[in-house]
């Protein structure tokens, strides 16, 4: 992938001065263009991202247009339970809100939150990973157990128990935790922080990998040679060229981060009231199981299948338009 | 061999201690420890509160804690619940049954599905039924397990109502794991058996759906891996029949990768089973692991995630020598 990408672009830089028609010529496209090209064949990916522009229109748009989900006391006892109809594309639920407006106000956090994880997972494993390769020796044997520890430890569990930061656990046989004062800003900032250093130890095992074979090519022993620093030799020479992986590595995260703070808000663990996301949708719908209104936890549901869906097409195509040399699946 | 295992091993011991340690602190420094259910209580005196943090070990520092439980646990004693003052060991134990039952009759299923599905795929490449699963099993692995879990609760059990939506037995009938329950199989195993089987439909189903999109692809890839051979290629042209070549050259080779990876995951199918067990509340270890983190029962929580972790650092070294076994191409 490595010498590849560079002759390309190696031959980008001579090619105008040589020939009169530098576009005729397929190796004188840019990265850019070479990706596009990459990616666009891949239509599952380019899908995908039509899907995810969707779902992030939804997110960022969609609460100007549907009204945030109120408790309208007067008129509870006509709205509530009422299953799909075209005053209720999705339903409402117990307390008569419509199940739409909740799912279009819960994507804004959903979303945010999971690329606000993956943002900390990427970056702090890509400078773990970097610093462990690139230094060797005793920096690298320590790091890497730290990685081991993380990795032979389930990753629901540890979060499960890092979440109790966010809430204060319900007494013996009672139910319903006590939520600590300001706790749904304090989910909203400290779950991504929670998600994302829990998960960083796969993206600095990556960057590692690829860095050890990157620090021994001729261009970084050039730029040692002429006196870079290391700090400038890591980030400036080293960095751009690892960073291919972390986006599909990342790309994926935020599919898996999605699902996992669904599952933490349904338990109770993760956003907290009055801030709503897709999970907390799900576990409202929980309560009422006898009901049989499917619909209240079907559509919060189909939304993170969707997104979860879309994020896992997108990655396929990055992994084979950014790397083409990985194995296809 | 032997001493590729023994390093590997010894690898592992500080590792095991790091993971104890780190949780351990993590466990401490949440708010909300064990004693905040008492904080609810006025009748408590602040003597008596005094009393129960002595009693349970509270009153030290974190450190002191983790030593005096590293040290305890290394001599067989893992502490008691908070909650039921059980021995630890004893509350895992007794949920033991509960979780096996429900992870390997799930797993035994996705692989009778999983594994041919996948070779024929591989087979079958690009056929429009190859196309069709890979389309289904992209929406399998993306499909939010607990999500699914609710959907089969809301179809079988609140609308067609003919499966229970959760535990493992109705509440009429006996406790599961006590003496009263083994009693009734041995008395009318017919009926028991229905009761359990009816039970282990949905959580079955929930966890054998998602696990299939991934098995079978990594086995259609690992098989297509194995196809596009030389050897393959030279059982072809000497005029076998695609069954023969499957029985015969491509199926040993490709089921390798595919042990190794399902000896990997075994140990986070009972992790993974977390979310099944507290959708359908099955009362076992996943369960029992959701209610010390719900009551803060330190001891539970922290014996729980040693026996996982434990679990999966040896499942490393099997894999690693079974492959090792298995594949005479690799030499340690």
């Amino acid at each position: 992938m490595i010498e590849s990408k560079q002759n390309i672009v190696l031959q980008a830089e001579k090619k105008p001065g040589l020939s009169p028609q530098p576009m005729a010529d397929p190796q004188a496209r840019s990265q850019l263009a070479d990706f596009w090209l990459r990616f666009r064949k891949h239509q599952m990916a380019v899908f995908g991202s039509g899907l995810f522009i969707f779902l992030v229109l939804v997110a960022v748009v969609g609460p100007f247009l549907i009204a945030e989900p109120k408790v309208d006391v007067k008129q509870m006892s006509q709205l509530k339970n009422q299953p799909p109809s075209f005053d209720h594309f999705f339903g409402t639920n117990n307390i008569g809100l419509d199940v739409m407006a909740m799912v279009v106000h819960g994507a804004r956090i959903s979303l945010f939150l999971s690329l606000m994880a993956m943002l900390v997972a990427c970056s702090v494993g890509t400078l773990f990973g970097l610093v462990s390769a690139y230094f060797g020796g005793w920096i690298d044997i320590v790091l890497m157990r730290i990685v081991d520890i993380f990795l032979s430890v389930p990753l629901l569990i540890v979060l499960l128990m890092a979440s109790r930061f966010l809430v204060t656990p319900p007494p013996p046989g009672g139910s319903g935790g006590k939520i600590i004062e300001g706790a749904e800003i304090r989910s909203l900032t400290l779950l991504p922080l929670i998600l994302g250093l829990l998960s960083w130890p796969r993206v600095a095992r990556l960057v590692r990998s690829v860095t050890l074979s990157i620090k021994e090519q001729e261009f970084v022993t050039g730029a040692r040679a002429i006196g870079a620093k290391n700090n400038r030799i890591m980030f400036i020479h080293i960095l751009p060229n690892v960073i291919n992986p972390v986006v599909v590595a990342g790309t994926l995260l935020i599919g898996q981060f999605i699902v996992l703070e669904s599952f933490l808000s349904f338990l109770g663990y993760g956003i907290q009231p009055p801030l709503r996301s897709w999970g907390t949708s799900l576990a409202d719908a929980q309560s009422e199981f006898s009901a049989g209104n499917w619909w209240w936890a079907f559509f919060p549901g189909l939304f993170i299948l969707l997104t979860v869906l879309a994020i896992n097409f997108i990655g396929d195509g990055l992994r084979d338009a950014l790397d083409p040399r990985s194995k296809q699946r | 061999m032997t001493k590729f295992i023994i390093r590997r091993i010894l690898i592992s011991i500080p590792v095991l201690i790091g993971i104890s340690f780190l949780v351990y602190m993590l466990m401490q420094a949440a708010p909300g420890g064990p004693l905040a259910a008492f904080g609810l209580n006025p009748t408590l005196t602040s003597e008596q509160l005094d009393a129960i943090k002595k009693s349970w070990g509270l009153d030290k520092g974190p450190l002191e804690q983790y030593w005096s439980w590293f040290t305890a646990m290394l001599r067989g004693d893992w502490g008691t619940s908070f909650i039921t003052r059980r021995p630890v060991l004893d509350e895992i134990v007794s949920r033991i049954p509960a979780t096996l039952m429900l992870t390997i009759t799930a797993f035994i299923i996705q692989q009778l599905i999983a594994l041919p599905l996948g070779m024929w795929s591989a087979f079958k490449r690009y056929s429009f039924s190859d196309k069709f699963f890979t389309a289904l099993s992209y929406i399998g692995f993306s499909t939010p397990t607990f999500w699914l879990g609710i959907l089969l609760i809301y179809i079988f059990s609140a609308n067609l109502k003919i499966l229970p939506t959760g535990g493992i037995t109705d509440a009429r009938e006996a406790t599961f794991n006590t003496p009263g329950y083994w009693d009734w199989w041995s008395k009318t195993p017919n009926e028991a058996f229905t009761s359990l089987a009816g039970h282990m439909i949905l959580p079955v189903v929930t966890l054998v759906i998602v696990g299939i999109a991934t098995d079978s692809r990594f086995m259609r890839s690992s098989m297509i891996e194995t196809i596009n051979q030389d050897y393959i290629r030279t059982a072809r042209s000497k005029g076998l029949s695609e069954g023969q070549i499957i029985r015969k050259h491509a199926l040993r080779p490709s089921l390798l990768p595919v042990v190794t990876n399902i000896t990997l995951t075994l140990p986070t199918l009972i992790a993974g089973a977390i979310v099944t067990e507290t959708i359908f509340s099955w009362p076992g270890m996943g369960k029992l692991f959701i209610d010390a983190v719900n009551r803060a029962d330190y001891p539970i929580m922290i014996g729980i995630v040693f026996i996982l972790s434990s679990l999966i650092l040896i499942f490393n070294i099997i894999a690693d020598v079974s492959y090792a076994l298995l594949d005479p191409r690799i030499r340690f």
